[in-house]
């Protein structure tokens, strides 16, 4: 179990929301461009480092790039280019990704932002089936 | 080879150890087991290309996690993140199969990235990591082996004209030596780190094991890693390269220390250039003579001294120096004298040396006091080490027109049965000083002797001295209180060394001490 004082809470809630991020493993392939700087590889060798079926990591990306949190270069060879983006035009988000970052960091972050993200992925889920 | 084909790595003590830098198409690895340095070396061959000389550059890293090598490089003040905002830097996180088919492709994203950016360099972090890439059992070299992989890679880079730095580590199974073997074959240039045991003490080195296309300094060489600076190599201890044989000798003499008696006891006075052993045991006053020669030299001579000690701290040299009246404090304040201390425990001899010798170079050092050579041999397990120190020392000292004092303590109270007796190299220096304590009734005194001066007419008498206010005085000879001198046949037991005079008709001896 996680304690943490409320104002974290909030700051995560609302800073995962401006980055458009609710679940897991769109936080975990964005953590791993972010670390990597310039990752050059395929979906499926992201995948195989983070311990997700080259799809899901697929469809992070996806939705990553449609939040104009990260870029990819032009395929060559059957790998891309990764970057993070972080525009000046954004500031609030940029800011946001900053700090989720910095509490990424420790464990105490990673646990805060796996209970959000899980709570999150829960909704997600429970929003898809209804929708089916 | 002109200077301009020649890529300086910029870091510290490196490019010395090449000559220069290294031949721009070279293509360099860097081999040695886990934790020698290989990264960092790497990594600060790119940085100073790219702050030092404005070449742009690549990092590739198959395993490590570039957050952590930009982590780590701000130990040492190297802002990388810096560096990639302005696009003169890109630290690349790939695989070995992608890279290897990347440095092959025609439209590769890799080289369209260092084209971009305008790399100069690149360093690839990890090479041994292609061997997997290959199916090919070694030591294949067909189609498809290890060899041909690397062969592709490193034609990909020579035609990039990208100056390359790859890492290979050093592994104990037979398969990494296999690949370690052959990827020294393909590069140009390779250099050894290591990282030994010395009794207790860690010591890391570097070796140039082959470089195409230049000379450069052989032997194992120290490297250092220090926080806030980076990687320092310390060319071995050894003699300065002199690209002919002539030696600088010099004919001016000067008064070691401002006495009379002293300078005409050694002929006249010291050489310039000269190099004098001062042997004595413990509390004979070498101590008191060297300094006295930096204080002369500084405020008669006009000659800046260095004064170094493995044994005694600067604050106690200031301090004993005091008590008999002669004040280093003004002359360490106007940068006419120096001192070096360092502490013996975690002496580091080729670090020690090149401090020694820039210490000499900036301050333009022309007396030099080594108080004493004994504490090397104490501090040093290596003897061959010492050697070369002393060796090299002398050399530099006489080609620098030095005068140079090593304090040397013979461990023999009364009397010395050998100069040096755990280091025989007494023929190497020009002069031979013997400071010794007689006992005389129950009181000691102390006593000179210069036993060699060379190209000096000096003299072999042994005259007693003192300490005081002001140093070493010489007690006065009292003419009319010598024996008269006799023929050799007056005395016994001469092979001894300790002969006993007779009378002219015989049997019992006539000594008549004071």
């Amino acid at each position: 179990m996680v304690e943490t004082d409320n104002s974290s809470d909030i700051v995560v809630q609302d800073c995962l929301k401006s980055l458009g991020i609710s679940l897991l493993s769109d936080w975990d392939v964005l953590v791993f461009i972010y670390r990597h700087h310039s990752s050059l590889m395929s979906a499926e060798e992201m995948g195989r480092f983070l311990g997700y079926p080259a799809m899901l990591v697929g469809d992070a990306l996806d939705r990553l790039e449609s939040q104009k949190l990260v870029t990819r270069s032009r395929f060559s060879q059957g790998v891309r280019f990764y970057y993070m983006v972080v525009s000046a035009k954004h500031l609030a988000p940029a800011s946001c990704l900053r700090r989720l970052m910095s509490l990424a960091e420790n464990r105490t972050g990673r646990l805060l932002l796996l209970k959000h993200l899980r709570k999150s992925s829960g909704l997600h889920a429970a929003k898809k089936g209804k929708s089916k | 080879m002109t200077e301009t084909s020649f890529v300086k790595t910029g870091v510290e003590g490196l490019d010395a150890v090449l000559l220069g830098g290294i031949p721009s198409t070279n293509i360099i690895m860097l081999q040695g087991a886990a934790g020698t340095g290989k990264t960092l070396l790497g990594t600060e061959f790119v940085y100073r290309g790219i702050t030092e000389y404005n070449e742009p550059g690549l990092i590739v890293v198959f395993e490590s996690s570039p957050d952590k090598l930009i982590r780590d490089a701000a130990n040492f003040g190297w802002d990388l993140e810096e560096l990639q905002r302005k696009d003169k830097l890109k630290i690349v996180f790939t695989s070995p199969p992608v890279f290897e088919l990347e440095l092959r492709s025609p439209d590769s994203l890799l080289l369209e990235t260092a084209a971009e950016i305008g790399a100069q360099r690149i360093f690839i972090d990890g090479i041994n990591l292609l061997r997997p890439v290959s199916n090919h059992p070694l030591p294949w070299s067909g189609p498809g082996s290890y060899r041909e992989l690397l062969q592709q890679l490193l034609e990909g880079l020579n035609r990039e004209n990208l100056t390359a730095i790859f890492s290979h580590e050093l592994g104990v199974l037979a398969e990494s030596q296999a690949t370690l073997e052959m990827a020294s074959f393909l590069a140009d240039t390779v250099v050894e780190l290591s990282h030994d045991r010395q009794s207790r003490l860690g010591h890391r080195s570097l070796e140039i094991v082959k470089s195409r296309g230049q000379d450069y300094v052989a032997g194992k060489h120290t490297l250092r890693i220090t926080a806030g600076k980076g990687i320092e190599v310390f060319r071995r201890v050894q003699a300065p390269v002199v690209r002919n044989l002539e030696q600088p000798t010099s004919r001016a003499k000067r008064s070691v220390i401002g006495v009379q008696a002293l300078d005409d006891l050694i002929g006249g006075g010291l050489y310039d250039g000269s190099t004098t052993m001062v042997v004595g045991i413990s509390g004979a006053g070498k101590t008191v003579l060297g300094t006295q020669l930096l204080r002369e030299g500084a405020v008669k001579e006009n000659r800046r001294g260095l004064l170094i000690s493995l044994d005694e701290h600067p604050a106690q040299i200031i301090r004993n120096a005091e008590t008999v009246g002669i004040d280093l404090q003004a002359q360490i304040d106007s940068g006419m004298i120096h001192i070096l201390y360092e502490s013996p425990q975690e002496l580091e001899i080729d670090a020690h040396y090149t401090r020694l010798v820039r210490m000499v170079e900036e301050h333009d050092i022309q007396r030099l006091v080594i108080d004493g050579v004994t504490s090397y041999s104490t501090a040093l397990d290596d003897q061959r080490a010492y050697r070369d120190f002393f060796h090299s020392l002398v050399a530099f000292s006489k080609y620098r027109l030095m005068t140079t004092f090593f304090n040397y303590e013979n461990p023999e109270l009364f009397g010395l049965s050998s100069y040096m007796p755990d280091f025989p190299v007494s023929s190497i220096v020009d002069n031979i000083i013997l400071l010794s304590l007689v006992e005389l009734g129950n009181t000691l005194h102390r006593t000179i002797a210069v036993v060699k001066a060379r190209g000096c007419k000096h003299e072999f008498d042994t005259r007693e001295f003192t300490i005081g206010q002001g140093g070493i005085t010489m007690v006065p000879l009292d003419k009319a209180a010598q024996l008269p001198p006799l023929p050799i046949e007056s005395y016994s037991s001469i092979l001894s060394r300790a002969p006993t005079r007779f009378s002219l008709r015989g049997a019992n001896p006539q000594v008549q001490d004071r």
